[in-house]
């Protein structure tokens, strides 16, 4: 989003330029349209922290119910603390219910409701389980919690009840991951909260709940989905591929739904995918990075139960999906996305080199190419374009690369020291050199 | 979707938001009503998960007992363990499986392939590790049930809890430390304190 006091000087700047003949009335009238009402945008930003301290004030003021509640008090009998750990759910449903019949239209009652439902749920089931002393299993309290939570972000149209099911089911995968079976279940519980993400963003995508929403998402998928395929990427040591599998694939899909975001913040599934990606691959430029795979160390045998098998077609689907889409962008010929999302099938690649015979010496030699390819890369493309984030995006992966071999190898410190330097010094001269290009073409 | 329907999907959202908690209710207070009573010896703890502040961390003696024959089970799975009383009224764990005995007490636990040291012992974990009491008492209680567990050993502290136990559930009636209530223990105790 535009500053709006430069909105404000443009506008004013229009009428002369149009009087001028710089610019033509129509294009004034576009520009007009583009940039939109500066009034409105800051009632707009208003609006959103009356919401946001809506939620906070709801989110605090539940909060210190529970502490109240869970100071277990000895003077009341069991039932009637039991009973009283339900009243703030009792309360935020009735709210709920009156916010639906009378305040349909307001974002900060619908959000502030929802929020503090979504604690009441949670407390009321952790209150009454200290009543009666149950310590319980935390993946079965997460799970109850997190899908009585989510169909109050459906109905309420609330933000939190849907981030902390995407928290929720994450942690729950992680406690089960034990048992195949019902790890697996990530996946069609992620589904049920992707209908609200795409609802959300229907109008709006750059809004900040979308925003929000799939910055969660990037984040809870990474770890969710190792967590739901965990064994199989255990016995096959298939971890990288997965993971390398699911960065681009997160990369590649921001690249195309988020692509005109107007700040790096509104690019979730790019920023997540991107850096997963390039800390993967420092990873994996060490033969260490490899050595799950080694062919000694795979376990095909022991993949025969029909969970393992389920485990490993989804593994086996978000592979293959991300090395379909990376296809894609090779036949549109974007060579920033084709750049970036060769990680998944160089990490396939690899895989397959580290696991005939030990070969993890040629897998990471193949990533610190890799790496040097993407860096250089990546710089050319933002000297060519003068973009100075995109030139220092190539730098720091240049550097990180150049940093890992330097630790992993026995070079003295002297040398070091003068890498480092050298290093340093070509950042702030490329860096210099663009700005002072940036203003000689904006006097 | 239009507003009556949203309105009516909430209600009945908001019906089982709270039937959750509240079935849970009826289900403990029918146990503590009608579950057979057993006793459980309690064991010393893991130091390093020393403060727990609301509550006194309970470990329990003997969570290890034979498979059923001919099963096997995943490792971390749910299982059940069939319970004896023996003549003073503690549970024995007769017998471990992926299936709830037909007949008599037991209790659904998580099972595990090897015993606390590492040995191929079947064992398994009671899930009542936890004993909540208002904050300012539970650190007192719990240093006590350290104190008194680790002074007299596993078997004759008596260190324990009183369960009630209906099918495969448990809930704890009351902690003993030094076979008194652990409330009437720490009362008698800041009695002594007093000058």
């Amino acid at each position: 989003m535009a500053d709006t006091s430069h909105v404000r000087w443009l506008y004013r700047e229009l009428p002369d330029l149009v009087a001028q003949g710089v610019l033509e009335a129509q294009a004034a009238e576009r520009l007009r349209r583009h940039y939109g009402d500066p009034d409105m945008a800051g009632s707009t930003a208003k609006r959103w922290a009356v919401v946001l301290f809506s939620i906070v004030g709801a989110v605090l003021i539940g909060g210190g119910v529970i502490l109240l509640l869970a100071h277990n008090w000895d003077e009341l009998s069991r039932p009637m603390r039991a009973l009283i750990s339900i009243a703030p759910l009792a309360l935020t449903a009735a709210l709920g219910a009156w916010v639906l019949l009378a305040r349909t239209q307001s974002t900060a009652w619908r959000e502030g409701v929802g929020a503090a439902q979504t604690l009441a749920v949670g407390a009321s089931i952790a209150l009454v389980a200290q009543t009666y002393n149950l310590g319980g299993r935390f993946d079965e309290f997460m799970l109850t919690w997190s899908l009585l939570a989510l169909p109050a972000a459906y109905l309420l149209a609330a933000t939190l009840p849907a981030l902390l099911y995407l928290m929720g089911i994450m942690v729950w995968a992680g406690s089960v991951t034990y048992h195949p079976g019902s790890s697996l279940w990530y996946f069609p519980l992620l589904a049920a909260v992707l209908p609200f993400l795409w609802w959300s963003g229907r109008a709006n995508r750059y809004h900040p709940r979308p925003v929000l929403l799939a910055w969660m998402l990037a984040i809870t998928a990474c770890f969710g989905t190792g967590f739901a395929v965990e064994r199989v990427c255990e016995e096959l040591g298939a971890r990288p591929v997965v993971f390398g599998g699911l960065c681009v694939l997160l990369y590649l899909c921001g690249a195309r739904w988020w692509k005109a975001a107007p700040s790096v913040l509104q690019r979730p599934l790019q920023n997540v995918g991107a850096l997963s990606a390039v800390g993967l691959s420092l990873v994996l430029s060490y033969s260490d990075g490899w050595s799950g795979v080694a062919s000694s160390a795979v376990n095909w045998h022991s993949v025969s139960s029909l969970q393992d098998g389920l485990q490993l077609a989804a593994a086996a689907l978000v592979t293959l999906a991300a090395l379909v889409v990376w296809v894609r962008s090779f036949r549109r010929r974007v060579w920033s996305e084709v750049m970036l999302g060769a990680v998944s099938f160089l990490v396939c690649a690899g895989w397959i080199i580290a696991g005939m015979g030990d070969q993890a010496v040629i897998s990471a030699f193949v990533f610190n190419l890799y790496l040097a390819v993407l860096g250089i890369g990546t710089l050319v493309t933002g000297l060519r374009g003068r973009r100075l984030g995109t030139v220092n995006a190539g730098m720091a992966v240049l550097a990180a690369a150049i940093l890992c071999r330097f630790f992993d190898s026995d070079l003295s410190f002297v040398v070091r020291g003068v890498a480092f330097i050298v290093i340093g010094i070509g950042f702030l001269s490329i860096n210099l050199v663009l700005l002072r290009q940036r203003q000689e073409v904006q006097p | 979707m239009n507003a009556k329907l949203i309105f009516g999907l909430y209600v009945i959202l908001a019906v089982v938001q709270l039937a959750v908690p509240f079935g849970q209710i009826r289900k403990y207070e029918d146990i503590l009503t009608t579950g057979a009573v057993y006793k459980l010896r309690t064991a010393p703890v893991d130091p390093y998960d020393a403060f727990r502040g609301r509550y006194v961390a309970l470990n329990y003696a003997g969570t290890e007992a034979p498979l059923r024959k001919g099963e096997r089970l995943e490792n971390r799975s749910t299982a059940y363990v069939a319970l004896r009383r023996d003549g003073n009224g503690f549970a024995q764990f007769v017998e471990l499986s992926g299936e709830p005995p037909l007949e008599g007490d037991y209790l659904r636990v998580q099972y595990f392939s090897m015993n606390a040291i590492g040995e191929d012992v079947p064992s398994f974990r009671l899930p009542y590790d936890k004993f909540f009491m208002e904050e300012a008492q539970a650190p007192q209680a719990e240093a006590a049930y350290r104190k008194h567990v680790k002074r007299s050993g596993d078997k004759d502290s008596g260190t324990y809890v009183v369960m009630r136990v209906k099918a495969g559930r448990g809930v704890i009636e009351e902690l003993y430390i030094g076979n008194k209530p652990v409330r009437d223990m720490l009362k008698k105790e800041g009695a002594r304190g007093k000058p």
